[in-house]
């Protein structure tokens, strides 16, 4: 007895004749040596692309790598940007439209407006040195009032000695005095110019012909000279 | 012929691949085709897929496991292909995927300048379009491969007894369509 939930083939087959089991479509003449053809081509163009795309060895280890530290030159190039330097609020509003001014300002004006005599630039290398040579050489003094006060002072200091000399016991008055008479008005002024006040110089030039026919320091005791140079000096 | 073992060997040997993939065309290339042509009808229809199958299993072939039959490994590479095809062609002429008939491929089967059969050979392909398409498959591997339950097993991972019950219906249904168009 057969089991009704068994699918047994022969019953199948029974209801199908083998007249049916026949391939009823067709393909194109040539069609299979033509496919063949067609896809060992594509396979080439496959294997073809593939070794294009081949890469040199070990390049896989080192791209993690070399990506890596990109990203890293990518974080600090940003993080230099934001903490370097800043332009006023609306600098480069402002730049671009001075700059389009002066753009448009150069493109109206031709030429800068001003003219020179022909040849002026020729010449004047040559008018300058010409200048130059006709004008007296003048030495530039260094410190001259130093130099002055230095001379004026030794000639004081030399008057003070003769007349020191002159004043030891035993000798005339009148022979002490005539050394400082010696000192010449243009030294006394300079020495006054250099350590005298306004007054001095103003006393002097008003009394200069007056101590021609005087002797220096005529009216003057010697402490008083001496306690003068003292300060002074 | 070429024994399925002396192919693999050759082809993997970077200076026989060619030669070996030449020979695998040349054995199982019109057997897919006309498996994948039963499924899909339409002659360019089943062109398109032949072609992108094998450059598939020239891609893949370095990967065969050798515990399993070469030729099962192309069907199921190839059903696989069909029944994405199908289902891509269903989603294009708004048909829901749960509809498991295969009426809408009724036109490519009339439309077709490549049928050359009797009017009862042009009967059965529309009865077998009326079935669900696991069945149709089923049945074509059987009835017209002559592949056994254990090999279309292996190819569409279903067990033996389901295939026999898809089958069994599946000429029923057939039996009763020629009755009820006689």
């Amino acid at each position: 007895m057969k089991d009704k939930h068994t699918y047994h083939d022969s019953e199948a087959s029974g209801l199908l004749p083998d007249a049916l089991r026949v391939n009823p479509y067709t393909v194109p003449a040539g069609y299979f040596e033509e496919m063949q053809r067609y896809i060992l081509q594509r396979c080439n163009v496959i294997k073809a692309s593939e070794d294009a795309f081949d890469v040199p060895p070990g390049y896989f280890e080192q791209l993690e790598q070399r990506i890596l530290a990109n990203v890293k030159e990518q974080k600090l190039k940003s993080a230099v940007s934001e903490a370097g330097f800043i332009a006023p609020e609306g600098y480069f509003n402002k730049l671009e439209e001075q700059s389009f001014n002066l753009y448009k300002l150069q493109e109206k004006t031709d030429s800068p407006g001003f003219t020179v005599p022909g040849n002026y630039f020729d010449a004047l290398r040559e008018r300058t040195l010409r200048r130059a040579l006709a004008v007296p050489a003048t030495s530039r003094k260094l410190a001259p009032v130093r130099w002055v006060a230095y001379a004026a002072a030794a000639c004081i200091a030399l008057a003070v000695g003769i007349t020191g000399l002159l004043r030891l016991p035993g000798q005339d008055q009148a022979i002490t005095r005539e050394p400082l008479a010696l000192v010449s008005d243009q030294d006394i002024i300079n020495y006054l110019e250099l350590y005298g006040t306004t007054s001095d110089i103003t006393y002097i030039s008003e009394h200069l012909e007056d101590f021609g026919e005087r002797n220096i320091g005529e009216g003057l005791n010697e402490e008083d000279i001496e306690a003068y140079l003292n300060n002074t000096l | 012929m070429i024994e399925d073992a002396q192919i693999l060997e050759k082809f993997a040997d970077a200076r026989t691949r060619d030669e070996a993939f030449s020979l695998l065309l040349k054995k199982y290339q019109q057997k897919i085709y006309w498996h994948v042509r039963r499924l899909v009808i339409d002659h360019d229809d089943a062109d398109d897929l032949v072609q992108d199958i094998f450059v598939k299993v020239w891609k893949n072939l370095g990967n065969f496991r050798e515990d399993a039959q070469l030729y099962t490994w192309l069907y199921r590479i190839a059903t696989n292909e069909c029944i994405t095809f199908l289902n891509k062609k269903k989603q294009r002429q708004n048909i829901s995927l749960d509809d498991e008939s295969s009426a809408y491929l009724a036109d490519s089967l009339t439309d077709t300048s490549y049928f050359n059969g009797t009017q009862a050979q042009l009967k059965l392909q529309q009865a077998l379009l009326t079935l669900p398409e696991k069945q149709r498959l089923v049945f074509n591997m059987k009835y017209f491969d002559d592949l056994k339950y254990e090999e279309i097993s292996e190819i569409v991972g279903t067990s033996v007894g389901a295939l026999k019950a898809s089958y069994h219906l599946a000429v029923k249904k057939i039996a009763q369509f020629f009755e009820a168009n006689d």
